[in-house]
């Protein structure tokens, strides 16, 4: 450290009982700041909505992205887990697409494909694969998206 | 000397807009009074932001944003200026640290909705034990059994056919009365789903219309009449919430209740938006908003720009989401979102924070339903309800409670970072090495953590961000260049860019932008604040002591100036947008 942040780093140091936790940690609790940050980020969504639905449906917004990514995690580290209820799944999946505006999930293709990606991530074999596909019901379009999350989960 | 200096922020202005959205890289935030006064840091992989802020009770919670919003609120708002050290690595390496950060944010988010469900098992039963109503349910209160055959909504009886809706309401109730019978107080989430699906099934049978409480009331200035292309999609929109009943009155999800009431409130609203020619939304803060905001203490002209500011978001909301060939829940969502921010005119942090990634607010209006009495032994029932409670409260403090030097903004980022790989060497070779800085004392403090990873992480290159004033400044002197201004800009209460506010604590001059000269301007500050604590003492009796305490505030970030060290820089309540 040169001797400039050597000094910073004394001078944190030196106030640290001041401020206690508070010193080293974010709290955005300025009113102005959060309600300036929430604006500029709904209006940075709108921006990606409009990108997006300029470009095709290809691409998808930020929010869609971080959806599936969050749902893969969670399809992931619930199959890990032991003794999980249906219904705990479904309530962690409604939990989820709720956080991310979506009440009704079921009529969103993201799902269930963003569900089979994490049971891979979870290595469930194929003959497990199949029977939740069967569960399911195979010939749903769920089932197939799932199917095709699963198989090609991408990296 | 000075000339350099502005051509070096000129290059670094440029290089924070061209930004590649692509990249990973941490990100060092400067120091400034208030939250937060010895730094922070962020990570930044694809344009989205993962920092962690001490949010619910000393727990250290994930946050994630988009670049703009992140940049607005600690570069502009909060004036600091930010470092971003990008780091050479693929977009495999870029999309498995996201994936990391996904997985905390899940976990975190199930724990906390967990606590959640369990506060609210101790409130039915002190309810049922004390023979008092129950709590509200949420969504509940979106429909008003007291507006009954509203045409839209027996329309949409009709469409679902009475047959199916009757028998949902019958399976419904059948299922209250077993879990009431039963008793068990581990079940309550499912009573209380059960009666929300019992009460959407009456709803629809009832032909039930909206609660004018639950809808987001627009002054004038806000409400202006439907285009074609509004009407259009808002008719597209109201036909797929139509589907949305229709499906999950089908539907086996045991939680379905609340997303029923919610797509027949918004198929409602769609409706008589097309009949009156105006935007109908429903309030998405209601249910998550405190029922009185707490008072701001800015500016009235701040107050106006808000208000203004949330009726353009609403008038782009519109172009962006209703213009779409298909209006989608999500999109819709930030329109009901933007409506409520008008409604509290400009008020945007009403209902929490909101994010481009997540943390939506769906309009969730609560009404207390009526249940049967819960069968059993209440008192063991809530002493149990309580113990788990507790429990689960411990669990969340043992995994992300706030502890100075252990588990900080710091670690858990520089953690979560690291378990994206799978040991030292996967590590070495997707990121140069560990995040995490056990291995360098008072690692745990920003800038050393982002000395360390600028010496040990495979970092490309390193983009200084400014500051709003730093940008400003540099506007204004090549302006009007010359001493003058110099001297203008340099003092608080003189400068064209800066407004003095309490919460920065009283100061004179700036010593951010300065380095031998710093002590001399500290001992300036030193004095003045000193003073100004003086006039605080004289003024108590009327200002409550806010300040006295600026002036205190201000003598104590006098002193690191003393040293050569800078940590206040002013801050802003609001900046006109680019």
């Amino acid at each position: 450290m040169n001797p400039r942040r050597t000094l910073l780093a004394a001078a944190l140091i030196a106030v640290l009982p001041l401020f206690g936790c508070k010193i080293i940690t974010a709290i955005i609790e300025l009113p102005s700041d959060i309600s300036a940050g929430s604006s500029k980020s709904i209006s940075g969504s709108f921006d990606a909505i409009s990108t997006s639905s300029g470009s095709g449906p290809e691409e998808p917004t930020p929010n869609q992205t971080s959806y599936r990514r969050d749902l893969r995690q969670f399809a992931a580290v619930f199959a890990l887990s032991q003794g999980g209820t249906r219904e705990e799944f479904l309530r962690g999946v409604a939990r989820i697409a709720e956080d991310h505006g979506v009440s009704h999930w079921e009529a969103e293709p993201i799902t269930p494909r963003a569900i089979g990606e994490g049971l891979r991530d979870a290595n469930l074999s194929e003959a497990e694969m199949e029977a939740f596909v069967n569960d399911v019901g195979r010939d749903k379009p769920a089932a197939q998206l799932a199917l095709e999350g699963w198989r090609n989960p991408g990296s | 000397m000075r000339r350099l200096a502005l051509a070096a922020l000129c290059a670094a202005l440029a290089l924070a807009d061209a930004r590649a959205d692509d990249e990973l890289g941490f990100v060092y935030v400067t120091s400034n009074v208030g939250e937060a006064s010895g730094g922070h840091a962020a990570l930044v992989a694809d344009g989205s932001v993962y920092h962690l802020q001490n949010a619910d009770a000393d727990l250290l919670l994930l946050v994630r944003d988009g670049w703009s919003a992140f940049h607005l609120v600690y570069a502009v708002l909060e004036n600091r200026p930010l470092a971003v050290a990008l780091l050479d690595v693929t977009p495999e390496v870029t999309e498995r640290a996201q994936r990391s950060f996904a997985r905390l944010y899940v976990e975190q988010q199930l724990e906390l909705a967990k606590r959640e469900s369990l506060r609210d098992d101790v409130r039915w039963l002190e309810a049922f034990a004390a023979d008092r109503p129950t709590p509200p349910l949420r969504g509940a209160g979106l429909l008003a059994p007291g507006a009954p055959e509203d045409p839209d909504a027996a329309r949409l009886r009709d469409l679902i056919g009475s047959d199916s809706l009757a028998e949902l309401r019958a399976a419904a109730e059948r299922a209250v009365d077993e879990l009431t019978r039963a008793g068990d107080p581990t079940r309550l989430e499912a009573l209380r789903e059960s009666l929300l699906v019992r009460e959407a099934a009456r709803a629809l049978l009832g032909a039930w219309g909206l609660d004018p409480r639950a809808v987001a009331q627009l002054p004038a200035d806000a409400d202006e009449p439907l285009t074609e292309a509004e009407r259009a999609g808002l008719e597209e929109w109201a036909a797929s919430q139509e589907r949305a009943v229709a499906e999950l009155v089908r539907s086996s999800r045991p939680d379905r209740g609340y997303a029923l009431l919610l797509a027949q409130a918004r198929q409602l609203a769609a409706r008589r938006s097309l009949a009156t020619n105006r935007l109908v939304l429903l309030d998405a803060f209601e249910s998550h908003a405190p029922e009185s905001l707490e008072p701001e203490d800015v500016a009235d002209f701040v107050r106006q720009k808000r208000r203004e500011d949330a009726a353009a978001l609403l008038r782009k909301g519109r172009r962006s989401v209703l213009a779409s060939v298909q209006v989608e829940e999500a999109n819709f969502n930030l329109l009901e979102e933007v409506a409520s921010i008008v409604l509290r005119e400009g008020r945007a942090d009403a209902a929490g924070m909101l994010s481009e990634l997540g943390m939506r607010k769906l309009p969730a209006r609560g009404r207390g339903l009526e249940s049967p009495p819960f069968s059993g032994d209440l008192g063991a029932a809530l002493a149990g309800a309580r113990e788990r409670l507790s429990a689960q409260d411990e669990t969340l403090r043992k995994r992300w409670s706030y502890e100075l030097m252990t588990r900080n903004c710091i670690t858990l980022l520089a953690r979560t970072t690291d378990d994206a790989f799978g040991g030292e060497a996967e590590l070495e070779r997707a990121l140069g090495a560990a995040a995490s800085p056990d291995d360098r004392t008072f690692g745990f403090i920003p800038f050393v953590f982002f000395d360390r990873v600028r010496e040990r992480l495979r970092v490309s290159r390193v983009e200084p961000v400014p500051s709003h004033m730093q940008k400003e400044l540099a506007r204004v002197f090549a302006e009007s260049p010359g001493a003058l201004t110099r001297a203008r800009e340099s003092t608080a209460y003189t400068s064209t860019i800066y407004q003095p506010l309490l919460r920065d604590s009283a100061f004179l001059l700036f010593t951010d932008d300065v380095f031998w000269r710093r002590p001399a301007y500290g001992f300036v500050n030193l004095f003045f604040g000193l003073g100004f604590t003086t006039y605080g003492v004289a003024a108590l009796p009327f200002d409550g002591g806010v300040r006295a305490k600026a002036g205190l505030e201000g003598v104590m970030w006098s002193v690191p100036e003393l040293a050569f060290v800078n940590v206040r820089k002013g801050s802003f309540d609001w900046v006109a947008p680019d």
